[in-house]
């Protein structure tokens, strides 16, 4: 087997984020301000700390050993 | 041949039996002016090199002379059911030219850096979703999506697709960090460019709120680029 099956479900879940960002748009779609602060904030929010303690998470919740994170 | 490659090949062979007898009968379902089926043609270059990934897993001999008949097809295939669920005009055409050019640069990337590894695969699959997706997509279908589209929307997919794509590599890079496989140097290296591309994200975002047509996204996509290759390469 080339690709392990999480990578798989990486890409899956990266190509559904993607769907989900272009369906459902009605035609002359405008972004709204509240779409901008949201963006702008989920950027904010993801420094190198934040997303290493998500994918901690997800991987402790997978069930797989996860090394005790650097003090 | 074992049971999942010839559950594999039936699958895609109903598939594309079902389609041509769709076509053929004019089963459309009715329209629905909700979706914008040319947004939908943007992800072809993106879905079919990811479902050509899901299909070299289910199937990992798949020989190589039959990629340059499945990738057309699966572009004719989304091009299809966009239109079938959107009830616009169907241009199989178009979605099977889209379909090979994003498989055919993922084939190059392939061929240039030799049999790829595992922890190399995601970010390889990304960085050759960006650039079908940022090159043929405006050339083939965005002169036609362009004009009822405002430039508003056009900005803020580029903006957010990227940053979509781009945390989605970080974070496979960060699960290889959480795990011990990447060492102290290289991580750090990654942290300061994600830090980086997450200014100029600010940046490209703090000026398109206030005037969309400013030309911040020419800078971000040569950051996210920088970015996702030194992953690519770091994951090596």
């Amino acid at each position: 087997m080339g690709i392990a099956l999480p990578i798989i479900m990486g890409i899956i879940e990266g190509g559904f984020k993607l769907l989900a960002n272009h369906l459902g748009k009605p035609e002359g779609w405008r972004p709204s301000p509240q779409e901008w602060a949201n963006l702008d904030a989920e950027v904010a929010a993801s420094t190198p700390e934040a997303v290493r303690a998500a994918a901690r998470a997800r991987l402790v919740a997978a069930g797989i050993d996860v090394p005790p994170a650097a003090p | 041949m074992n049971t999942r490659k010839i559950v594999f090949w039936c699958g895609l062979m109903l598939a594309a039996l079902i389609i041509s007898w769709a076509a053929e009968a004019g089963a459309v379902a009715p329209a629905s002016p909700a979706f914008n089926l040319n947004a939908l043609l943007l992800l072809i270059p993106v879905l079919v090199p990811l479902l050509v990934a899901i299909g070299k897993w289910a199937v990992p001999r798949m020989p190589a002379w039959i990629l340059p008949i499945v990738a057309p097809a699966l572009g004719a295939l989304i091009d299809f059911l966009s239109a079938w669920a959107t009830g616009a005009a169907a241009n199989p055409v178009v979605g099977a030219l889209l379909g090979s050019a994003g498989v055919g640069i993922r084939e190059i990337v392939d061929q240039v850096k030799g049999r790829i590894k595992t922890g190399a695969v995601v970010p390889l699959l990304i960085l050759t979703f960006l650039l079908p997706a940022a090159t043929l997509t405006l050339g083939v279908t965005g002169c036609a999506w362009l004009k009822n589209t405002p430039a508003e929307t056009v900005v803020y997919f580029t903006i957010k697709d990227s940053w979509i794509l781009t945390k989605s590599a970080y974070t496979q890079w960060s699960e290889r960090v959480v795990l011990g496989k990447v060492s102290q140097e290289k991580s750090d290296r990654i942290d300061a460019d994600w830090n980086h591309y997450r200014m100029v994200m600010q940046s490209a975002i703090t000026l398109s709120r206030k005037d969309w047509s400013a030309p911040a996204s020419d800078n971000l996509i040569v950051v996210q680029n920088e970015l996702i290759k030194l992953i690519t390469e770091f994951s090596r």
